[in-house]
């Protein structure tokens, strides 16, 4: 298990759990993150915006989010 | 025939095209305002559609209806309280699953709503079908093709919105499996809220949902210990969250649906692969933050150099308006007040409001672009990191740019951001970039003092501000907002070429907000300033007689320790409220110079270190009228006068340290 803001481009990796209020995960769950979702990763966020694909959607998610969400990196 | 009257309100995931939609259905004309007691934009319109008038209502673009996004608790009680006759919900129908999810949300609480399925173009691009009948048929509701971007299928929409919301229809039950509708039975049979579906209501309380707990325990009964009961039950059971158990479950449903309704499975690979080619060069880890850089070289060149002649256009226009007025009424032999009230007082302060328009609405041209084209969106993850490390939020980086060149299009942008902390946040501390009405004061003291070293002193006046700002803003984060700065994440939208139709309704929406709101606090301030520089009759405009010039001269011994003890610096820091451009005319006035010899005045009352000292004064204290009264329209009167207030107390202490201890080692 690793925080999200660890992976790296073009990586494939699944989503294991969420840390932080219960308001937070909620409205990530709602977004379409919920722990067994898989996600690709566009643009990794090094001294850059990290960019995240899940299915047919774009995500910008800011470097301390990326931090709390931890996922699995898949092959 | 006598028109009868609809109410309906617009819901949709961000980026579904609702306000193209919206834009399509009133022809563009809206209402904007706020929602009560927040400053999310309300947006209303109206259309004629055979005997009907529908009034529609722009609601916050939402992914669900819990009370925990304050847009998503806006969308709700609009939807309850307010009780439309009907919903029309925008489905980015290139992306079924995921925008169907809200209209689910709905449907389960039997509210009257007609899908509108927009972006078909980019479906059938793909070669795609999306069978609306079944979806009708599935939910129950009217289903509706459009392409909004075109205009295509509005005719329809409205046709729909007039005939389809006649029929009434049972919510929509979802199976949540055996465990979960056993413990909704038990809950429903125990709870009621009127006017509310009763599974709805028992669902929310699995669902942990404080407001409707709250309602239901109103209603009586010790339903609170009913709900912790069954999620307690079923969470044993289930071996996990229960929240997240039932969007799993409303996600199994539409998937199943969407597999049902959809051709062939919406390929979007092609689109993507364009959107990500551009955001692999964009955003890039090396390109990303100087490419982000000359963006907005570019919004602020255009905003203030293409701004700047037509300001300056404006203010002429004004100051000839304002000379023929007074000549005209001085012939006609009018009173010198009158010409007075009417050259220095209205004339001026309708000219101090329009002053600010072209370059408002520059700005707001060129963010609606970047927003329409999708990399607004992104620019504020570009800066991200390095604006965190300040305390502050990446999209606060475009308002304190704004600054620079004028304080109000800063506050203005800092409407771009989401989270009212960091919004209010960035508002407080926008004064403190030094804006272009300032760099006079600079020039003149810096080039009369610093001759030699006019460049680094006015640089270390930028420089002071930049710090003060950070400063400034992590006590008042840690004062009032709490440490946590909020967690970004945002859905981004594909790149998309702008249409020039949005991007001007878009702009003008924005840019009359002020005109109407801030404008009149403007005027209002600048007729109570004459008033001031007018009374009691007869004085000289603004001379030490004039209650400004009182008021000037009784408090000016407050900046004895500052090194500017002196009646003529007090009157020029009033008046610099009104806009502080006016600070170096005023001391033209008062030493009855003209500006060319204004510099040996100055030699002669200040010293290098009293001069440093006035300009940071200049620099802190209380924002000019049109700065304070746009804190006013953004925010509350509350953060207004704190501004004030701070910035008051800030640019005394300041002044007067510098001075205090530079006299020391000087």
């Amino acid at each position: 298990m690793i925080p999200l803001s660890m992976a790296r481009q073009g990586e494939k990796i699944k989503v294991l759990g969420i840390s932080g209020g219960k308001g937070l995960v909620r409205r990530l769950t709602e977004m379409g993150f919920y722990p067994g979702v898989e996600i690709e990763i566009i643009s990794d966020g090094h001294a850059g915006p990290f960019i995240i694909g899940l299915g047919g959607l774009r995500f910008g998610i800011g470097f301390g989010m990326a931090k709390r969400i931890f996922v699995e990196p898949l092959g | 025939m006598e028109t009868k009257k609809l109410k309906i309100g617009l819901a949709g995931n961000p980026n579904s095209g609702k306000s193209t939609v919206f834009n399509h259905l009133t022809g563009g004309h809206a209402h904007v305002g706020n929602w009560p007691g927040v400053t999310v934009e309300k947006k209303e319109g109206k259309f004629q559609f055979q005997d009907y008038e529908v009034s529609v209502v722009d609601l916050p673009g939402i992914y669900a209806l819990t009370a925990y996004s304050m847009d998503e608790k806006i969308a709700r009680d609009f939807i309850l309280r307010e009780k439309p006759d009907g919903i029309v919900v925008i489905i980015d129908a290139s992306n079924l699953e995921r925008n169907l999810y809200l209209a689910t949300q709905l449907l389960e609480l039997g509210t009257n709503v007609i899908l509108n399925l927009n972006m078909m173009d980019i479906v059938r691009n793909k070669g795609m079908a999306i069978d609306t009948k079944k979806l009708s048929q599935i939910f129950g509701v009217a289903v509706v093709e459009t392409v909004a971007s075109k205009g295509e299928g509005i005719e329809e929409l409205k046709e729909a919105i007039v005939n389809g919301l006649k029929k009434k229809r049972d919510s929509l039950r979802i199976d949540y499996g055996e465990d979960i509708e056993m413990e909704i039975d038990r809950l429903e049979k125990r709870v009621s809220i009127s006017g509310y579906p009763s599974r709805w209501v028992a669902i929310k309380l699995l669902e942990g949902d404080r407001e409707i707990l709250e309602m239901a325990m109103r209603e009586g009964e010790a339903i609170e210990f009913q709900t912790v009961d069954s999620k307690k039950r079923l969470e044993e059971h289930l071996g996990y969250d229960l929240e997240t158990a039932l969007v799993e479950k409303r996600y199994a449903f539409l998937s199943g649906l969407v597999k049902e309704s959809v051709a062939k499975r919406l390929d979007l690979m092609e689109r993507l692969d364009i959107s990500d080619r551009i955001d692999r060069i964009l955003v890039n880890r090396y390109l990303g933050i100087p490419i982000f850089l000359g963006m907005m070289w570019l919004v602020f060149q255009s905003v203030f150099t293409l701004g700047g002649p037509l300001s300056d256009g404006i203010e002429a226009l004004m100051g000839w308006l304002g000379e023929s007025a007074s000549a005209g009424i001085g012939s006609l032999g009018g009173p010198k007040w009158l010409s007075s009230l009417f050259s220095d007082g209205i004339i001026s302060g309708v000219g101090s409001v329009l002053v600010f328009l072209p370059n408002i609405l520059l700005l707001f041209l060129a963010i609606a672009i970047l927003e329409a084209s999708g990399y607004m969106a992104r620019a504020a993850f570009v800066m991200d990191r390095f604006m965190h490390a300040l305390g502050l939020h990446g999209k606060s980086f475009i308002p304190m740019l704004m600054g620079f060149g004028c304080n109000i299009p800063g506050i203005m942008a800092a409407r771009t951001m989401e989270s009212e902390k960091d919004r209010i946040l960035t508002i407080l501390v926008n004064p403190l970039m030094s804006c272009s009405a300032r760099l006079p004061i600079y020039t003149l003291f810096a080039g009369a003092f610093f001759a030699e070293n006019q460049g680094w002193v006015v640089f270390s006046l930028y420089l002071l501000g930049i710090i003060l700002a950070i400063i400034v803003a992590r006590i008042f984060k840690g004062l009032f907002f709490g440490a946590e700065v909020s967690p970004l994440i945002m859905e981004l939208p594909p790149y998309r070429m702008p249409t020039v139709k949005g991007v001007l309704i878009h702009m003008w929406e924005r840019g009359s907000l002020f005109l109407r709101k801030a404008g009149t606090i403007i005027f209002l301030g600048v007729i109570l300033i004459w008033l001031l520089a007018s009374l009691p009759f007869g004085v000289e405009y603004a001379s030490k007689e004039s209650f400004i010039g009182q008021l000037g001269s009784s408090f000016s011994p407050l900046f004895k320790p500052a090194g500017f003890g002196f009646w003529q610096a007090g009157v020029a820091l009033l008046f610099g409220i009104l806009a502080k451009e006016v600070v170096v005319g005023t001391f033209g006035t008062l030493y009855g110079v003209e500006e060319a010899g204004l510099k040996e005045v100055i030699l002669t009352h200040f010293t290098p270190l009293s001069a440093y000292a006035f300009m940071v004064m200049s620099l802190i204290y209380i924002p000019c009228i049109a700065a304070i009264a746009t804190i006013k329209r953004e925010t509350n009167w509350k953060w207004t006068f704190l501004t004030v207030a701070y910035s008051l107390f800030l640019g005394w202490f300041l002044a007067v340290g510098i001075y205090q201890i530079g006299k020391i080692f000087l």
